[in-house]
């Protein structure tokens, strides 16, 4: 036996970050969202920067900190330390490069100012969790669809395994599946998960390469191939548009949406994601430096405005404001 | 106190001074109840009515005086009532002769001993004083109270408009003759006959009254209305009513006259009317649904926010396809007069019409939290085997006030104690002392403090034994209430068209009444079962707190104790589909429900309920309970009714429906729950949403009531979060609690909405 996990072997665990119960636009129906950790892209407008890395992430929000500084009581590696402020005050200073999130802090905090981000669960944890809302997923959307799970991120396809693991629990239970993904995963990967995802929101933030490069870290050609070969392998699939005004929504790019609607058959309906700024106080409170500062979120009529203008370019499939 | 709606509120107190010398003679002339009633009757009205507004097409407002005849505290007090506080306000400030403020000197004086509040309060029989020594639970830590009162009097409407005063005259002029052919004594119905006379003359003087105003009209639109009034004024007057206008009419005139803050079935009792009317052409949609808005209004002019219910839909109804016709009127009259009253509710079925349960979700998606939804299919069944009636009476159900279940002008189910479950927890871990004011409570009931118990099941009897020890003096107080009013109050307008009474020859309180039901409000039974669990699962199971370090936790309201707080509030909590704590709140709501139903035939009550209802008691009652072991802190609202204690459901709303479907409804009269979702939300998602209601009701939910915020809630959201824990606003793709994001999130969702 090698350490390799074979294709039958039980993966343990899934780092998970959060669950959203009732979220009623990532999909059909009434679903439930499942958050997983850890993403290959860095998109400079990401409004889950607490997904970025695959590791738990101590996060804090100083507006329930009492500064009684039990936390910098229990720190062993010093990321809580005491620092005088302004007023000569001793105050609570959290250095998160040196936080190893092993939560000792956690147990003493008592304003629930701190929080680990990212948790090992397991499957059977998982279906748990989502039993509550199992007899809400019966209920028909306006188009007559019925909800489910949808699995999001971060980017699912970085736990293969234990998404696959996820993923056949759910197929095996009749529970709808989605999978929000950026695409940027194998393709063999993809090919594989294909028959167990019941339908894909499949991300498209750029159309030129190297915009692609600059606004998220990497290429965009995978992503593209991956998109050609699911929808040929008959996958149902939502291209979901993030548009940040005044930085991916050049008139080349919306006309690159209307072409990639057309040319792939699986594809049945794209969704605007408007841009909002909910990213920047996350970042604040794992100590990340944001991206992508100064940008107003996205208007109804902006919105309205980009659904019109990818119509106009020949879309002929429905544009929807998501 | 009730503000009425009236343009021109007296000035004075020469109303009250009048009925105040009014009662006094009647008591000299008459010895008979019903007599002194009809006297002081005649003193009341019509001198608080007053005219007819520019904006009504019905005529009746009203402003109850400082002193006078009432049947409930919202219709200006109980029985013969005197606002005593207002009254001495309005002497320290009020200008007036000599002669002025000797009169209302003579009045504080005369009612002070004289009250029917003050006269039933005085009267509790000794046994019970021990255990409800004390009303005021505004101000002191009363694990539970009298609350001295009538109320839900649901009079039979659809008999009063199809019969008409003079049908009803006939049919009492019938039953006087028998009685004095066979010797009976018929002073009652001497005096019911003398109060349609007088009811006859309000509509007559009204009538008057609208004539002239719509003599001086210049307006001729306006003049036809105010003509087409005084013509159903007239009407009504001497015969039963032939049209919605003078249904209406006088269905209003007999609610401020009995006075009645509870408005029956609606459609049952206007529907045919309106079809009529609207089919004969005799009035427009329009026409008719101004009629019915007017109404509304003159209900709200009552001011009577917990009580003012009305109802349309449901099983048991004559005349259903008339009546859904009417519904749809009556929730678009709902919808348009934007007030706090009337309680708008629908009772509704498998059988009723798409296009009425659609109008309701819109009516509720436009923010009016109306109408309250009641779902028939649950309730018929469940409320026949809580009161043992069969189901054509089932059928008959009716919530009144805050949603304290009685059959329509049957029966009686005033709540007339209340319980506070989390308080007596309180003092049962302290076997029976309360801290604040060093009292010793419970009587001999045999208490274990919790330090002294051996496990959880040992303390669970003991708090078991305290609950018991109050609901028993409840069940007495409400017996002795009902048959101390009795001997009072033959309340004649409700006597005459309440079942029972005529047949029977009897007044509403003094036999007359089929079923006399009673009910005991319930408050903290959330928080109640939270610490329940908390005890049982840190201090007996995890030891992870001593019940020594839990009450020297409680003593110093967790100041120096947070940790031991963390641990408690770390325990499961109701609301959260969460088996552990819901099967204890489960179990709990049983107890108290069995204990409470049990206790109406050892004190003669044909029927004796709980209720878990809604109104802002959970926060009243929650000043005078100290820190408790689920983590709350000392003073804190207490949960409000049957939903989660604020912020302790966190795993979001299908988990929270799914706790509230949990306990049973076949025990008790009444238990509401709140869902308060934001306007984004539910028109976002209307199919979606509509699909989670249905849902919900699908699996057994018996009601609902349902808030929709928009933006100025958001803004007081910021300002005050406490009280918005549970708003649910839409960000992007997901929904968040509103109050848990960052306050720049915060403000800049409140932005959004502004453009």
């Amino acid at each position: 036996m090698t350490g390799q996990p074979t294709e039958t072997a039980r993966v343990r665990a899934g780092m998970i970050f959060d669950i959203q119960h009732l979220a009623v636009r990532d999909g059909p129906g009434i679903r439930t969202s499942i958050f997983f950790k850890g993403c290959p892209l860095r998109c400079i407008w990401c409004h889950n920067p607490e997904s970025y890395l695959s590791r738990p992430q101590l996060s804090v929000d100083a507006s329930l900190c009492t500064g009684c500084l039990a936390c910098t009581q229990v720190c062993p590696t010093g990321a809580h330390t005491a620092a005088p402020d302004a007023d000569g005050r001793m105050a609570h200073v959290v250095c998160h490069d040196k936080c190893i999130a092993c939560g000792r802090c956690l147990d003493v905090c008592c304003y629930d100012a701190l929080h680990l981000i990212g948790r090992r669960r397991t499957v059977d944890d998982l279906l748990e969790a989502i039993r509550p809302d199992l007899p809400y997923y019966a209920i028909p959307d306006r188009d007559g669809e019925r909800g489910g799970v949808t699995v999001s991120g971060g980017e699912p396809m970085a736990q293969f395994l234990f998404l696959k693991e996820l993923l056949t629990a759910l197929h095996e239970r009749g529970i709808h599946t989605a999978l929000e993904t950026c695409g940027y995963a194998p393709t063999g990967d993809y090919q594989e998960i294909a028959p167990l995802v019941d339908l894909f929101l499949f991300d498209y933030k750029a159309t030129d390469p190297e915009e692609h490069r600059r606004f998220t870290g990497v290429d965009n050609r995978l992503i593209g191939e991956n998109l050609r070969m699911l929808s040929e392998a008959g996958a149902r699939i939502v291209l979901r548009l993030p548009l940040i005004p005044g930085v991916n929504d050049s008139e080349e790019h919306l006309a690159g949406i209307a072409s990639v609607l057309n040319r792939h058959a699986g594809i049945c309906r794209a969704e605007i994601m408007g841009y909002h700024t909910l990213g920047l106080s996350k970042c604040e409170s794992i100590g990340v430096q944001a991206a992508l500062t100064g940008i107003e979120p996205a208007s109804a009529e902006q919105k309205q405005l980009w659904q019109e203008k990818i119509t106009h370019y020949g879309a002929q499939k429905p544009v929807r404001i998501g | 106190m009730n503000q009425y709606k009236v343009k021109h509120p007296r000035g004075d107190l020469s109303f009250e001074i009048a009925f105040t010398k009014a009662h006094r003679d009647a008591v000299r002339q008459y010895d008979r109840i019903e007599q002194i009633e009809v006297a002081c009757r005649r003193a009341q009205y019509p001198a608080i009515l007053h005219p007819v507004q520019e904006e009504d097409v019905l005529a009746g407002r009203v402003e109850m005086g400082y002193v006078g005849f009432g049947m409930e505290h919202q219709t200006g007090g109980f029985g013969f009532y005197c606002n005593e506080k207002k009254l001495v306000e309005l002497l320290e400030t009020q200008a007036g002769d000599a002669k002025y403020r000797e009169d209302v000197h003579d009045l504080i004086t005369y009612w002070k001993g004289r009250t029917s509040n003050h006269i039933l309060l005085y009267n509790t029989p000794p046994e019970i004083k021990p255990a409800l020594f004390s009303d005021n639970w505004r101000e002191l830590p009363l694990p539970a109270s009298p609350i001295v009162r009538i109320s839900g009097t649901y009079v039979n409407y659809d008999k009063l408009c199809r019969i008409g005063l003079n049908g009803l005259a006939e049919e009492i002029r019938g039953h006087l003759q028998a009685a004095q052919q066979e010797g009976r004594d018929t002073v009652l119905y001497q005096c019911m006959l003398d109060e349609l006379e007088h009811i006859s003359e309000v509509c007559l003087w009204y009538a008057r009254q609208v004539e002239e105003q719509a003599r001086q009209e210049g307006d001729p639109v306006r003049r036809k209305k105010l003509q087409r009034m005084c013509d159903a004024l007239n009407a009504i007057a001497s015969r039963a009513p032939q049209s919605l206008q003078e249904a209406a009419q006088l269905a209003w005139i007999y609610t401020i006259m009995t006075p009645a803050t509870e408005f029956g079935r609606l459609d049952v009792y206007l529907g045919d009317f309106y079809c009529h009317d609207v089919d004969n052409g005799i009035l427009t949609e329009e026409e008719a649904l101004e009629i019915i808005q007017s109404l509304f209004r003159l209900m709200d002019s009552l001011d009577c926010d917990t009580t003012g219910r009305l109802f349309v839909g449901g099983y048991g109804r004559r005349n259903p396809e008339n009546a859904d016709r009417f519904c749809l009127t009556a929730i678009e009259a709902c919808r348009t007069v934007r007030e706090i009253l009337p309680q708008f509710s629908i009772r509704f079925n498998r059988q009723t019409p798409k296009e009425v349960w659609d109008a309701c979700l819109n009516c509720i998606e436009e923010g009016r939290t109306y109408p309250i939804l009641y779902n028939d299919d649950v309730l018929v069944g469940d409320m026949q085997k809580a009161f043992g009636v069969d189901r054509a009476l089932a059928e008959q159900y009716m919530p009144l006030g805050c949603g304290e279940i009685e059959f329509d002008h049957y029966s009686y189910g005033t709540p007339s104690g209340s319980l506070n479950c989390l308080k007596i927890l309180e003092l049962a871990i302290r076997g029976g002392y309360e801290p604040m004011t060093g009292w010793t409570l419970g009587g001999d009931t045999p208490l274990t403090k919790l330090v002294d118990c051996a496990s959880f099941e040992e303390f669970y009897d003991s708090y078991k034994r305290l609950l018991t020890y109050y609901i028993r003096a409840q069940a007495k107080y409400q017996k002795y209430q009902y048959e101390k009013i009795g001997t009072m109050h033959p309340f004649l307008e409700a006597s005459m068209l309440y079942d029972g009474c005529l047949e029977r020859g009897r007044a509403v309180f003094d036999g007359g009444c089929y079923h006399y039901g009673g009910t005991l409000e319930n408050y903290g039974n959330v928080n109640a079962a939270n610490s329940l669990a908390a005890i049982k699962k840190a201090v007996f199971e995890d030891h992870s707190v001593t019940a020594q370090e839990l009450v020297e936790a409680m003593d110093a309201n967790f100041y120096g104790y947070e940790r031991v707080r963390k641990r408690l509030m770390d325990c499961p909590k109701y609301g959260n589909d969460d088996d552990y704590v819901d099967a204890i709140f489960v179990d709990l709501h049983l107890f108290i429900s069995q204990t409470i139903r049990a206790q109406a035939p050892l004190v003669g009550l044909d029927s004796y309920l709980g209720v878990t209802i809604n109104n802002a008691q959970n926060t009243t009652l929650g000043r005078w309970v100290g820190a408790t072991p689920d983590g709350r802190k000392a003073g804190m609202p207490m949960a409000n009714a049957n939903n989660p204690a604020p912020g302790t459901d966190q795993n979001g709303l299908p988990a929270m429906l799914n706790s509230l479907l949990k306990p049973p409804h076949d025990v008790h009269a009444g238990m509401v729950q709140n869902l308060r979702l934001s306007r984004e939300t539910f028109s976002e998602n209307r199919e979606k949403i509509h699909g989670l209601i249905q849902s919900y009701f699908d699996r057994g939910g018996a009601q609902l009531m349902i808030s929709v915020v928009g933006r100025e809630d958001l803004k007081r959201a910021m300002e005050h979060p406490e009280d918005y824990k549970d708003l649910i606003v839409r960000i992007g793709g997901l929904s968040q609690r509103f109050v848990a994001l960052n306050k720049d999130v915060q403000q800049e969702i409140y932005d959004r909405t502004t453009y």
